[in-house]
């Protein structure tokens, strides 16, 4: 089942080609408020310099250091304001994503898209407000009660191969937490969509019924699609490394790989859409 | 030479015969001044040691000496009120404080007036500060006369370590942890209270140090292990002999997982907390690297082992200090060996063997040449092991050298204070350790570049020669750089030392533009017909004899100063272009680049200027005035123009003004740019990749 349903999914987004490229462009329209900034304080401070051709080579850490030291003022305060605006229209964007989804590819993507964007953008506003308590709740595992117990363990100054390998059994356990509370709020996103749910509190607590009900598959859905990022993530940068010439067409080389890859992310996550949904279908349905 | 004392050693050691003391070196070193006969017990349930100690001392000055003085540096962590934790917000426990308090003292010639003896604090006047002592003498003490101090005193170690010294559960690094005399100089008592920024100096001479500590705990020590021997109460004494040193250290532990190897001909023993006995191979490996490398380009260790530390986990602030034969390092368990300051922190440590150790300058007075000396070294035998861009960071893509590091350090403070300053009168802690550390290797890397690095590494190795076993000042350094190098360098230590100056060229300006014929009114020539080239070509027909001609223009400047700048015309290519330019009627440019002096350090500056990739031109200025400017007329346009186009100036503040390019190249922003707009659509879709 789960497996059939990730074949569907992947599917389900490939005959969205023109949503994939809304998603893109969204990404790349956030990720260009984000870089513009940046860039130009670059750019000015580069100047005429011949540095502008050394860095088209490797990344000279003498200059970078000379850069964040004399320009690096404020940079943290110009990435962070887009970063939050692109996840609310993130919000916006996955209610028409799955609005589509809920409508078997009937009716058009304007209708559809946009019509299910809006209507549900407030509804995944509030549902995201109270699954914060949730992965507060959640992450209180690891770094609450895995610290305390860590400290009754072995006291208030436990020996560094502790601290060291406890960490990344934290780091571990937060990765699966981190799935199980996107899983939840995943599957409270798919409910209010298909049946038009307006208490997102009882949607979060429904969806927190399902997932641990089918927990096995559920879970295995999610970790599949995370896995499936990892493999895309390590194969990039195989590619990426050999893009280092400092050459004009190696460097339009860079970009088109880059840009496939960030294609390849967004399908990805639009096939997980599709993917949860169906299960959630099956699942419903069989019981 | 390096072996004759070494089997001197051997001999004499192998064939000392009853209680006398063993000989490590047959002649002695340095002058031995201050000399320690030290009884002393580790008390582990009180963290205190209970010590016997019999100081000879010898009037090596000129002068009657009517006091003594020494250092009592545990006092420092005696309370709050110390001038070492006077500003420290840190609440302490009872453990956390440190003290050393002489219970007795006495001289065979009853000399000392000990119910007379006083804290004094002769560099800040804080009442509350008891780390240097003062004893009264009955009688003034003659030049050349020698003086048997004897001491009863209890030591209590702070838990965890402060300042590189404490305890920390069954672990204990022992430094600073007896009274110790000042340095007399010129009649005079150079012996400073014990501040947060500054470390220590004092006299050389031999140390017999006989340290008690419970049974199977392992001890590491400044100098040579001479015996083990049990007490009938279970503990066992170890006796340390060290010749020709000015401190002394120890450490002890049940728990040490030993090492051992060597380099050359010294035994190199390393002592790992057992949270790190993965790195202890990588631990000696460091150590040796930096003794070999050491004897090799420096000359001679004489002592003929090193002990390194690794101090336990919670023990950190134990780690990453000298103390003659015996340094602490420092480590994480699991660290990646991509990072290199394991590496950069033995050669560092082992290195202050050299600067600090055997060339006993004052840290108090002047850090930077036993620190900026060492540092500069460290990071120069850093880069020749493990690469230039590699020789700090090379993990996961991410390449950060030495010289990048120090720099990127040295731009955050890099005019607070001049280089040469006393411990305490610094800005901040952070401007002393730039100026102690990080400017210094900026500074000496661009002298080594300016010098040729034979040129440098002869200027520190006559230096140590002559100077190892002595107290050099600043001044001293400057002499022997003068000596070795047959050059007058004052002009450069004098900033790079004496002032805050910040060194900073940039090319201001630039421009390469076709020569066309004149227009408008000239009544010099015929309107329309004379042209620049025609008036160049007589200029070098009169002088064809010249390939070049260094003219002295009068340039106002902006200020209306008007100053004498330098200004270099190519004649030769004038010559040629116009010849060809008669016969194929090429055109001509004429190109002017102006070179600013931004900072007010002066150096003198290299310059490139790239018309083609054959035809690349190299000029030379001495950087003083504010400005200069160079004109051309070629039949090739400008491409480039760069000052230190070999980046040899590290003091320079800012790189990426050095140069011009006529046309702003697109490919480095290009390149950034994709790689830039790449991570930030990763980051709006880093929620993605787990899902949410």
């Amino acid at each position: 089942m789960v497996i059939d349903c990730l074949k569907s999914g992947f599917y389900k987004a490939w005959r969205q080609k023109r949503m994939i490229l809304l998603f893109y462009v969204f990404n790349l329209f956030f990720a260009y408020l984000l870089f513009a900034p940046v860039f130009y304080r670059l750019k000015a401070f580069l100047g005429d310099s011949t540095m502008n051709e050394i860095l088209g080579g490797k990344m000279d850490m003498g200059f970078l250091f000379e850069f964040l030291h004399y320009k690096g003022d404020g940079l943290f305060a110009h990435v962070l304001i887009p970063v939050v605006v692109y996840l609310f229209i993130s919000l916006f964007l996955s209610g028409g994503a799955l609005t589509v989804f809920a409508s078997h590819n009937k009716g058009t993507l304007q209708h559809a898209f946009w019509g299910g964007g809006a209507q549900y953008f407030a509804r995944f506003i509030r549902l995201f407000f109270w699954s914060l308590i949730i992965l507060v709740a959640l992450l209180f595992v690891p770094w609450g009660l895995f610290t305390f117990l860590q400290k009754a363990i072995w006291g208030g100054d436990p020996s560094q191969v502790i601290i060291v390998w406890g960490f990344f059994v934290k780091l571990f356990v937060t990765i699966i937490l981190v799935l199980v509370y996107a899983m939840i709020v995943d599957y409270a996103r798919i409910r209010t969509v298909l049946n038009d749910e307006k208490k997102m509190r009882v949607m979060i607590y429904q969806s927190l019924v399902f997932v641990f009900a089918n927990f096995v598959k559920t879970f295995s859905l999610t970790a599949l699609f995370f896995f499936i990022g990892l493999v895309w993530l390590v194969v990039y940068n195989l590619i990426a490394d050999f893009f280092i010439a400092p050459d004009a067409l190696v460097i339009a080389f860079l970009i088109v790989t880059q840009q496939i890859y960030i294609i390849a992310r967004v399908y990805l996550k639009l096939g997980r859409y599709a993917a949860e949904m169906d299960l959630y279908d099956s699942l419903s349905f069989s019981s | 030479m390096m072996h004759t004392f070494k089997c001197v050693f051997l001999l004499i050691f192998f064939f000392a015969m009853g209680n006398a003391q063993p000989v490590l070196f047959e002649t002695p070193l340095s002058p031995r001044i201050a000399n320690y006969d030290i009884d002393v017990r580790l008390q582990p349930e009180s963290n205190s040691l209970q010590a016997k100690q019999t100081l000879y001392w010898e009037n090596t000055s000129q002068e009657d000496v009517t006091e003594l003085r020494f250092h009592m540096y545990l006092n420092a962590f005696r309370n709050n009120q110390s001038t070492f934790l006077q500003y420290s917000r840190k609440k302490r426990d009872k453990e956390e404080w440190g003290y050393i308090k002489i219970d007795s003292l006495w001289d065979t010639k009853a000399l000392v007036l000990p119910d007379q003896m006083e804290y004094i604090q002769p560099d800040d006047d804080n009442k509350h500060d008891k780390t240097v002592l003062r004893v009264p003498l009955r009688r003034a003490l003659r030049p050349g006369e020698k003086l048997m101090l004897n001491f009863i005193f209890t030591s209590k170690l702070p838990e965890p370590p402060i300042a590189r010294t404490g305890a920390s559960d069954d672990f204990y690094m022992v430094g600073q942890w007896f009274p110790k005399i000042g340095v007399l100089q010129n009649g005079e008592w150079n012996c400073h209270q014990f501040h947060r920024n500054s470390e220590f100096f004092a006299d050389f001479g031999v140390y017999n140090v006989r340290i008690t500590v419970p049974k199977d705990w392992i001890v590491g020590a400044t100098g040579i292990l001479v015996e083990k021997t049990t007490n009938e109460d279970g503990t066992v004494i170890h006796y340390y002999h060290a010749e020709d040193v000015h401190d002394f250290a120890w450490t002890t532990s049940p728990n040490f997982v030993e090492f051992s190897g060597e380099a050359d001909d010294v035994e190199i023993r390393v002592l790992m907390a057992p949270e790190h006995r993965g790195q202890g191979k990588r631990f000696l490996k460091a150590a040796q690297i930096a003794v070999q490398t050491f004897q090799e380009w420096y000359g001679d260790y004489p002592y003929p082992n090193l002990t390194v530390v690794d101090p336990k986990p919670d023990a950190m602030r134990a780690g990453g200090m000298e103390y003659p034969t015996l340094i602490t390092a420092v480590t994480l368990y699991g660290l990646p060996k991509g990072f290199k300051f394991v590496e950069q922190v033995i050669i560092h440590e082992f290195g202050h063997n050299y600067w600090y150790g055997m060339v006993a300058s004052n840290e108090f007075e002047e850090s930077w040449i036993d620190e900026g000396v060492n540092s500069y070294v460290e990071s120069r035998i850093m880069r020749e092991h493990y690469g230039e861009s590699t020789s700090f960071i090379d993990f996961c893509g991410i390449r950060i050298g030495e010289t990048d590091y120090h720099r990127s350090a040295y731009l955050n403070y890099k005019n607070y204070d001049p280089t040469v300053r006393k411990a305490w009168e610094y800005y901040s802690g952070s401007s002393y350790t730039i100026n102690s550390y990080s400017r210094p290797v900026v500074f000496l890397t661009t002298l080594e570049n300016y010098l040729g690095d034979k040129v440098m590494r002869q200027i520190l190795e006559t230096f140590f020669r002559e100077y190892k076993f002595k107290h050099p000042k600043t001044e001293d350094f400057i002499k022997v750089a003068n000596k070795v190098s047959g050059q007058d360098l004052d002009w450069f230590f004098e900033q790079a030392l004496f002032t805050n100056n910040v060194l900073d060229y940039s090319v201001s300006y630039l421009s390469s533009r076709e020569v066309k014929n004149s227009y408008g009114y000239d009544f010099n020539y015929k309107i329309g017909s004379d042209s620049l080239a025609e008036k160049s070509s007589d200029t070098v027909m009169s002088d064809s004899s010249a390939d070049s001609k260094r003219d002295t223009l009068h340039l106002s400047m902006e200020s209306d100063v008007t100053l004498q700048v330098d200004s270099t015309i190519s004649m030769q290519g004038a010559r040629l272009d116009t010849m060809k330019s008669s016969e194929e009627d090429t055109t001509l440019y004429h190109t002017v680049i102006k070179v600013r002096r931004v900072g007010d350090f002066v150096f003198p500056v290299e310059l490139e200027f790239v018309f083609t990739e054959d035809d690349t031109v190299t000029e030379k200025w001495d950087g003083k005035e504010l400005w200069t400017q160079f004109e051309y007329l070629k039949p090739q346009q400008l491409i480039s123009a760069t000052v230190d186009p070999e980046r040899k100036i590290v003091l320079d503040v800012n790189i990426t003004n050095n140069s011009k390019m006529r046309e702003e190249s697109k490919l480095g922003p290009r390149k950034i740019g994709a790689r830039l707009l790449f991570w930030m659509q990763n980051l709006l879709e880093l929620p993605a990749l787990l899902h949410l």
